[in-house]
């Protein structure tokens, strides 16, 4: 226990390095990107002295590296600072939307494993025959197909011509729970929908591969139930690295957010990161970014966690 | 005795259709509008914004001191009206009595003078006032502004609402933190909340004091009539008109023209396409040597065919224009008209006079935006017609003003929303003091001089049509259409304006059928 806490420690240590690298990196790659901010606000319409007066009361005219360390000054004190566009603390920005994109992933995780989970153990067991065929073909359509194209089919059967879904806009779960969840349905599928099927694949060729060791050879010659040689011998073993691309995919399901918050029209963050990259909106990039990276890394480090409990023989120094 | 019953018949059915007529045209008061809009606010203070969505929305709520009617005259609003002394440079302001803002309290001359002051202070378009030494309470109800220069444009400045000097309550900027994030006003309509990416709400103002001028435009008589106005922000075309399809909106802006063609066809739908007050237009850049030359630049005039141009890019929707002025409006004279056909040959003449040799024109364009794209599509085609070599490059919004203000281009598609005065197009955009695009021209700057001092307007008009034909005859800039303006409301909606050349729609004597 005492060295798993130590690892613990560790890896959150060793977090302020890697964090530290991506807002540097990022601070950076965003400020490389041509255009102005001040200008952005103004429009091309505006006097180059009206430009560079805002450019200064927004303290855009200092030097790059002055820019960066203040804003680390700044964020030490646990500030994030304002946004350039709209003049609120960026936290504001972030705390709108966080639970928007927290449940739209949380909900397409959910139905990802919900989908995934029994198709890749049906499609194990069942090798080689119609059923598993039909699980492949359908899980290489969910690789296939992008996530925008899948997100506006099921807005056009389940919206326009079933109408059983809104099609866009946004309720909050807060303000109305069935109505939330209902706007949260379409969106949360398409996302889920294209994760499921990287799960899939992965899960059916990791239990395959499983079923073929000697142990289950054993299990089911002491005359185990089938039921229990799948779900208790060989899918615990099997989970492995079924767990850790479930870490991964959360990570490409943040990419996917930003599509798929931009097609349901969702008040999330990604749809936030997007807008303030169009706008060159540093403070709220660098914001986002220094959440996702901690958001990610943390995944991570539960996913990692997690092998402890599933597989004993692993351990932490 | 038959043909009495008939006629008796006739005429009570008469009367019950007039009088069904009638109750259907008769305001009611009560409902709330749900509008699926293309883009969120960018800020709730509208002196620190340029942003249209801020403006379109937010002018329910705040109102300037002038705005402008239909054709685009300047029209006192909180103003009831203004003198002008001789010298021109004392304006004095006399303001409405008995108008509240939304916390209860009256509006003053004090308000005035601190929302001024503030805007010049710190405003987004600070500049335009440059011009004012001083801003003076006189009384309760009187204000007055000192000029350091006359200047026959600064009314049309003030009644400008891209830069929308709103009166706040006095001390109200102080009160919210230096931002104003709840707008306190004095409009029809109150501020109830704005969450980012979502939506804006406002409701009706009870105790709303309406100017009782005539409605027009932004001015006169505006009568809040709905209990609610939602805002609901819907980036993408295709959600605007579903959502307006399904009845989940009352109406949808920026439309795509082909969508607002499908949405017309539908019982409870009426969906618009008209020509806007937008110009789009061609701007030459002037760092670049291949457009220094003024006959490589009449060359690519005479090249343009604007009827195709228009026909292509807006469906037929938009109208081709040499002008920059606004159709309809006192500047949109004759004189206006005036431009260099589209005459390939004459193109050609004009390239050998360049002695173009084949060398690449990059035209600019903004990605995100179809019309543009298309534009520099067709133009593109029609400089290859008459032996130019054209290369677009498609870009996003943000590196296109980069572009845009270091001049780094031979054409640029872009174009402009109304101007409250001509000076707002000549002024602005190639005046060489503030033009980023490296045009410098003596004539060009002294007409635009000439035109901020003279305060005769007959005299203006000249100065505005000869900049018009120094325009066209030195090409720094070609206008080519009016864009299109594409909306659909829910036919339970009465009093739209669908015909106004700004394309907003304005909430204000808007009411829901029964």
């Amino acid at each position: 226990m005492k060295t798993l806490l130590r690892y613990i420690i560790n890896r959150i240590v060793f977090l302020i390095p890697v964090l530290f690298v991506v807002v540097l990196v990022s601070f950076f790659l965003i400020h490389l990107l041509p255009g102005d901010p001040a200008l952005a606000m103004l429009g091309a319409d505006a006097s180059s002295q009206d430009v560079e007066a805002l450019r200064q009361r927004l303290g855009l005219d200092r030097p790059l590296h002055v820019q960066f360390l203040s804003w680390l000054y700044n964020l030490m004190q646990g500030n994030l600072g304002n946004s350039i566009t709209s003049g609120r603390p960026v936290i504001h920005h972030i705390q709108e939307r966080l639970l928007t994109s927290f449940l739209l992933n949380g909900f397409a995780l959910a139905i990802s494993l919900f989908i995934a989970l029994p198709s890749s153990i049906i499609s194990a067991y069942f090798k080689g025959t119609f059923i598993d065929q039909t699980v492949r073909v359908v899980s290489l359509i969910g690789l296939s197909v992008p996530i925008f194209w899948s997100g506006i089919m099921g807005m056009l059967l389940f919206g326009v011509i079933w109408g059983v879904l809104p099609v866009s806009g946004f309720v909050s779960i807060v303000d109305n729970f069935w109505g939330g969840i209902r706007y949260m349905i379409l969106p949360s599928v398409a996302l889920g929908f294209y994760s499921s099927a990287i799960i899939t694949r992965m899960g059916r060729s990791s239990l395959l591969e499983v079923l073929r060791l000697d142990y289950i050879r054993t299990a089911r010659a002491k005359g185990l139930r089938e039921q229990t040689v799948i779900l208790r011998h060989a899918l615990k073993n099997a989970m492995l690295p079924i767990i850790t691309l479930i870490g991964i995919n959360i990570g490409s399901m943040l990419g996917g957010t930003v599509v798929v918050e931009t097609v349901f029209a969702l008040p999330g963050v990604g749809r936030l990161v997007v807008f303030s990259i169009y706008n060159r909106d540093y403070p709220v990039v660098q914001g986002v970014l220094l959440l996702l990276t901690l958001f990610y890394i943390s995944v991570n480090l539960i996913i990692d966690l997690a092998y402890v409990y599933i597989d004993p023989r692993i351990k932490y120094s | 005795m038959k043909n009495r019953y008939l006629v008796l018949l006739f005429v009570l059915t008469l009367l019950l259709a007039s009088s069904t007529i009638s109750l259907a045209e008769t305001p009611r008061y009560g409902g709330t509008v749900t509008i699926a809009y293309d883009q969120d606010i960018a800020s709730a203070d509208l002196h620190l914004t340029t942003a249209f969505p801020d403006m379109e929305m937010l002018l329910h709520v705040m109102e300037p001191l002038i705005t402008y009617d239909r054709q685009i005259n300047s029209v006192g609003l909180l103003a009831k009206d203004w003198v002008i002394c001789d010298d021109g440079l004392v304006y004095t302001f006399n303001l409405r009595e008995g108008v509240p803002f939304h916390n209860g309290d009256e509006m003053t001359a004090h308000d005035v003078v601190y929302s001024i002051q503030r805007y010049i202070r710190e405003g987004a378009m600070a500049g335009d006032y440059a011009l004012v030494q001083e801003v003076n309470y006189v009384d309760r109800y009187t204000m007055e502004i000192i000029l350091k220069e006359p200047s026959a444009v600064f009314i049309q400045t003030l009644a400008s609402p891209m830069a929308a000097v709103v009166i706040y309550p006095e001390g109200e900027v102080e009160r919210q933190g230096g931002t104003i994030t709840h707008p306190i006003g004095t409009g029809p309509f109150k501020f109830v909340e704005w969450v980012p990416d979502r939506h804006v709400i406002m409701e009706r103002f009870e105790d709303y004091v309406p100017d009782h001028r005539p409605s027009s435009g932004y001015a006169g008589e505006r009568i809040a009539y709905l209990d609610r106005i939602i805002y609901q922000v819907m980036p993408e075309p295709f959600q605007r008109a579903t959502a307006l399809e399904l009845g989940t909106v009352d109406v949808a802006c920026y439309l795509e023209v082909l969508d607002a063609i499908t949405l017309d066809g539908m019982d409870h739908i009426t969906a618009k396409n008209w020509p806007a007050w937008n110009v789009f237009d061609v701007r030459v850049g002037f760092k670049k040597d291949l457009m220094q030359d003024v006959n490589m630049r009449r060359a690519v005039s005479h090249a343009i065919n604007r009827d195709d141009m228009v026909m292509a890019t807006t469906f037929g929707y938009g109208a081709p224009t040499a002008s920059l002025m606004i159709p309809g409006t006192v500047w949109d004279t004759e004189a206006h008209q005036y431009y260099l056909e589209y005459d390939p040959e004459k193109a050609k003449e004009y390239l050998a006079k360049a002695n173009y040799q084949g060398e690449t024109i990059e035209i600019i364009a903004r990605r995100a935006f179809a019309l543009e794209a298309n534009v520099a599509t067709v133009l593109q085609a029609q400089l290859h017609a008459v032996g130019m070599r054209a290369t677009i490059r498609a870009v996003e919004a943000v590196a296109y003003l980069d572009i845009w203000a270091n001049a780094d281009h031979h054409l640029f598609v872009s174009r402009a929303s109304e101007r409250t005065d001509p000076d707002g197009f000549y002024g602005s955009w190639y005046y060489s003091h503030t033009s980023p695009t490296r045009y410098s021209n003596e004539e060009w700057d002294r007409l635009v001089e000439l035109g901020r001092k003279e305060m005769d307007f007959d005299k203006r008009m000249k100065i505005y049509e000869d900049l018009h034909k120094l325009m066209v005859e030195d090409v720094p800039v070609i206008p080519l259409g009016y864009y299109v303006n594409s909306v659909g409301v829910n036919n339970r909606l009465k009093g739209v304006d669908l015909d106004w050349g700004p394309g907003r729609i304005l909430y204000w004597n808007v009411w829901i059928e029964e």
